[in-house]
């Protein structure tokens, strides 16, 4: 199930009148059966966009498709949606398997599919005043009651088929042991599991997950973020889930959209949107340690440096902001001569801080150059993995 | 939230207000109304003529001002001298560490399920031996703690944290010290709420003062309304005013004070 | 140092609550105590603090005391109705200023106000509303094409005059503690049983209710034993008893014990018995709100 966001937005105004923008005219197609991020620093509109598309925030402008329906106008109870709260919000007055159980109590469809359809019934009836004294009304009788044997017990069969559901779900998210207790009982982590397990009960057409990682402790995040790309991957429901934090956004999601100020940055794949940003927000927010941003002359097609002439270009004489990731940077025998003044080590990478044009810059360099604090090298950029972009943050190149 | 349901809503609120306030409108305008206005049918909403003369001839039944006067006195010092009892003992049980504590608390509070008819005869006893019936710190005395009081500032006053207190003893302060110029001013609130429930039951008291005050000019002025209405019988243009000088005086403290009362009895029904 | 109680902590402890424990020891306390003791003396002299006649014969006595058994009986129709009526209507009331509307704050504050008020003065008020010729009730009645009701002078709707006063009367405080809990309740519980697809009956029902319990619980207890010792209002609305003692009430008997017949002892002995009813009754609510409030 796609969903798709046409020009919304969401207009915020409190007692005193004052708007808040707090979401700018979206137009994002999610699509289906993927696990979409929604990234952003505080404020930027990530929940309040969950919010819409769950249906307990109405947006100001715009509308709302799942699939091909417009489900705009319909609310939150009849949209068929799973959200899991960012503080969980189970009912701590039920039990795991009660607080699973609710939306199935709730699901009309659910109830009905234990009894007779009415529609069916009548048309039965209606037969078989046709048919009398007719031979053939023996036969509709036997159809109809097989029919009926069909919901015979049904009370016993929906606990039945409720009890299974609540079973398989607790499986999907490892929380079978859990089932009598009450959230009070429960850790962080498992708590999470359980509000997952109760978007799930229901089958929805979409699972939303409003920052499902910021309450737990850093070693869960690492495990948490896993797991909901495996349950993801195995339901294969659209996944929407809102976070502030890139570095897990890029780790699990199969696409980024990326918001400021609620307004869009971007949507792609992680990996694309990480080598190839559209803007110099995109690429600072992206990215760690952070991109390394300096304030450069083009002049003549060649990007300058204070006085150091960098790469040649090919664009108009403009002020512009050079981007450049720590990795694009490289230690050569005969570059721009800066001196270190931090060296960690990252596994793989050493990480070294030096200073240039009166900025510190982070750079990451084979962890097989013997560097110390103090040392003075020559750096140079590589080809790949800068980038430029104008005042207002376009990309140049 | 829709239109139709708004108005539900108001609706049905403002049927249940203009029936909880009735009785006051009633009454008020009923003081201010001639006795055939106050029994005229149709009702006579508003009177013609305000007729304050109503309180003039009711204070002349009855001494009105003594009354109030007196209760005056009972409330403030009732008030205050709980206040300073309460502060004491809630300090006590809250900071102060000693073995028992919390073994003579707990009794303590299992007194407030005591019914006050069991205590009233020997009080009655007690207050005549000290040679005090018929007299205002009979009225005040009594009552100057409160278990419930106590309680209530002692939830407070848990609330403030215990590293204050070990801090401020390193600073060499003393727990006299702590108490006033740290704890009480952080309990502002909790203070203010107990002094206006404190002053509230003290004026509305009845059972007590009927009990131990005998002559005229100590009544306060729930017993002397009661009185008067036995005496005033069915003037009651006067019995309105008269109701009306027992209740204005809280009214208006309730306007200026509602956020304290209303916020302490939902901050007592939380901590159930 | 803490933990160490020394005799300095004991004397220091002792000082602080000297005044308050003086208080309440010699007006709680000791009554209580003596007030136990009393009772099971036929006679007794308070001020002498001597009785003979050791035993039960005051229990005996106000059990058959046909009194006894009317104040008892108008007692609990009385609990029995304004308990359960006033707790489902200041729930309903709360519920509808839960809403975030203009006003709710205004309406809080008079659906509050009688809380404060002096029940004798306004029972002044009710009795000239519940007045079978001025009052404003038959007003109304009587505008309806009604009979009069004889409110407070007749033995048969005396008791219902009390209970529609003590109903008025014992809202105010459950609103308020009601109203608190409700607010009280996260607003993320709301949204999840939205998308769990609750219709808003069964939000009440399994989710506002049950969160809600402890307060209702609370309130329970205290309205029960708060109702059981009716007597201000009483007071306040009738003067005396009621027509006939129609409005006769458990603590109004024990009063008039005391004030009027000058029985101490029977007043005594009765209180203790009240007080026995009260604590059984409370222990019964309590074990019941144990079932069924969820923490």
């Amino acid at each position: 199930m796609d969903i798709i966001l046409k020009n919304l937005s969401k207009i915020f105004s409190n007692k005193s009148g004052e708007e808040t923008v707090a979401v700018d005219k979206l137009d994002i197609k999610i699509p289906s059966g993927k696990l979409v991020g929604l990234l952003g620093p505080s404020g930027c509109g990530k929940s309040t966009t969950l919010y819409m598309i769950a249906g307990l925030h109405e947006p100001t402008e715009g509308r709302i498709f799942f699939g091909d329906e417009d489900v705009t106008e319909i609310p939150a109870e009849k949209r068929g949606i799973g959200l899991v709260f960012q503080n969980y919000a189970l009912y701590p007055h039920m039990t795991v398997r009660q607080n699973i159980a609710f939306p199935l109590q709730n699901s009309k469809e659910f109830r009905q599919s234990f009894k007779a359809d009415p529609v069916k019934v009548s048309e039965f009836k209606e037969k078989l005043t046709e048919l009398e004294g007719n031979p053939e009304r023996e036969k509709v009788q036997a159809e109809y009651l097989e029919y009926l044997e069909q919901f015979k017990d049904s009370r016993k069969k929906y606990k039945a088929e409720m009890e299974k559901i609540i079973l398989e779900t607790a499986k999907i998210v490892d929380i079978e042991e859990l089932l009598n207790r009450k959230p009070s009982q429960l850790s962080g982590g498992q708590q999470q599991r359980v509000a997952i397990a109760r978007a799930l009960a229901k089958n929805p057409k979409v699972l939303l997950l409003d920052e499902p990682l910021s309450n737990l402790d850093a070693r869960l995040r690492l495990q948490t973020r896993e797991e909901i790309k495996k349950i993801q991957r195995r339901t294969g429901i659209t996944t929407v889930f809102v976070t502030h934090d890139q570095e897990e956004a890029m780790s699990i999601s199969d696409e980024l959209v990326v918001l400021k100020d609620g307004v869009l940055q971007q949507v792609d794949a992680p990996q694309n949107m990480y080598n190839s940003p559209e803007n110099a927000f995109v690429a600072q927010f992206l990215g760690n340690p952070p991109i390394n941003t300096f304030d450069v002359e083009i002049k003549n097609k060649e990007i300058i440096l204070n006085d150091y002439s960098l790469k040649n270009v090919n664009l108009e004489n403009q002020t512009a902001l050079l981007a450049v990731r720590p990795e694009a940077f490289k230690v050569v025998n005969d570059g721009i001569e800066v001196k270190v003044y931090k060296v960690e080590h990252i596994g793989r990478d050493k990480l070294i801080g030096f200073e240039l044009n009166d900025q510190k810059v982070n750079a990451l360099v084979d962890a097989d150059l013997d560097l110390k604090v103090g040392d003075k090298v020559d750096i140079d950029i590589r080809s790949k993995g800068y980038y430029l972009f104008d005042k207002e943050g376009t990309r140049l190149m | 939230m829709n239109n139709i349901r708004k108005i539900i809503v108001y609706t049905l609120l403002t049927i249940g207000a203009l029936i909880m306030i009735f009785p006051f409108f009633w009454m008020i305008t009923g003081s201010i109304k001639t006795y055939n206005e106050i029994i005229g049918n149709p009702i006579v909403w508003w009177p013609k003529k305000i007729m304050w003369e109503n309180y003039v001839i009711a204070s002349e039944y009855a001494p009105f001002l003594t009354y109030f006067k007196n209760t005056v006195i009972v409330s403030f010092f009732n008030t205050f001298i709980t206040l300073f009892t309460t502060i004491l003992a809630a300090f006590a049980f809250s900071r102060l560490e000693f073995k028992g504590r919390d073994t003579l608390f707990s009794i303590l509070l299992s007194t407030l399920m005591v019914p006050s008819q069991m205590l009233i005869i020997t009080n009655y006893v007690t207050i005549v031996r000290l040679d005090l019936i018929n007299t205002l710190p009979a009225l005040i005395i009594p009552f100057t703690a409160s278990i419930f009081y106590i309680y209530m500032l002692r939830q407070f006053f848990n609330q403030i944290p215990h590293q204050l207190y070990l801090a401020a003893k390193v600073d060499g302060c003393s727990d006299w010290k702590y108490m006033w110029k740290i704890m009480v001013p952080n309990a502002k609130n909790a203070l203010i709420t107990i002094g206006l429930f404190n002053w509230i039951a003290s004026w509305n008291a009845y059972i007590w003062p009927l009990l131990v005050t005998q002559s005229d000019e100590k009544r306060v002025l729930s017993i002397g309304l009661k009185y008067f209405s036995g005496e005033a019988g069915t003037d009651f243009e006067l019995l309105m005013a008269a109701g009306t000088i027992v209740i204005l005086p809280l009214l208006i403290l309730y306007l200026f004070a509602r956020r304290y009362i209303i916020e302490g009895v939902s901050r007592g029904g939380i901590k159930g | 140092m803490v933990g160490k109680t020394t005799k300095k902590t004991y004397l220091q402890a002792f000082l602080y609550l000297l005044p308050a424990l003086l208080i309440i020891f010699t007006f709680v306390i000791y009554p209580l105590i003596r007030s136990f003791y009393m009772s099971f003396f036929t006679d007794y002299n308070i001020f002498k603090h001597t009785g003979s006649g050791f035993g039960f014969v005051s229990y005996v006595k106000v059990l058959q005391s046909e009194t006894f058994w009317k104040a008892l009986k108008n007692t609990a129709i009385y609990t029995a109705v304004v308990v359960p009526i006033s707790i489902i209507i200041s729930l309903g009331i709360a519920v509808l200023l839960n809403n975030k509307l203009k006003g709710m704050k205004i309406f809080e504050t008079l659906y509050f106000l009688p809380y404060i008020t002096n029940v004798i003065a306004i029972g002044l008020a009710f009795r000239f509303i519940f007045h079978s010729n001025y009052g404003f009730l038959n007003y109304i009645l009587t505008g309806l094409g009604m009979d009069p009701v004889v409110w407070l002078n007749d033995t048969k709707y005396a008791l219902i005059s009390l209970i529609i006063f003590g109903i008025w009367g014992g809202l105010a405080f459950k609103i308020v503690v009601f109203l608190a809990g409700l607010q009280g309740i996260d607003k993320q519980y709301y949204q999840a049983a939205k998308v769990d697809g609750a219709s808003k009956w069964t939000v009440f029902r399994r989710i506002t209710l049950p969160l809600l319990s402890p307060m209702i619980a609370y309130i329970t207890v205290i309205s029960l034993i708060g109702s059981f010792k009716v007597y201000v209002e009483v007071v306040g609305l009738f003067g005396n008893a009621g027509p006939a003692d129609s409005a006769m009430t458990l603590v109004y008997y024990i009063y008039e014990l005391f004030y009027s017949s000058y029985k101490p002892v029977l007043a005594a002995a009765a209180s203790v018995i009240m007080f026995g009813i009260i604590l059984i009754l409370t222990f019964i609510q309590l074990a019941l709100n144990k079932r069924n409030v969820h923490y």
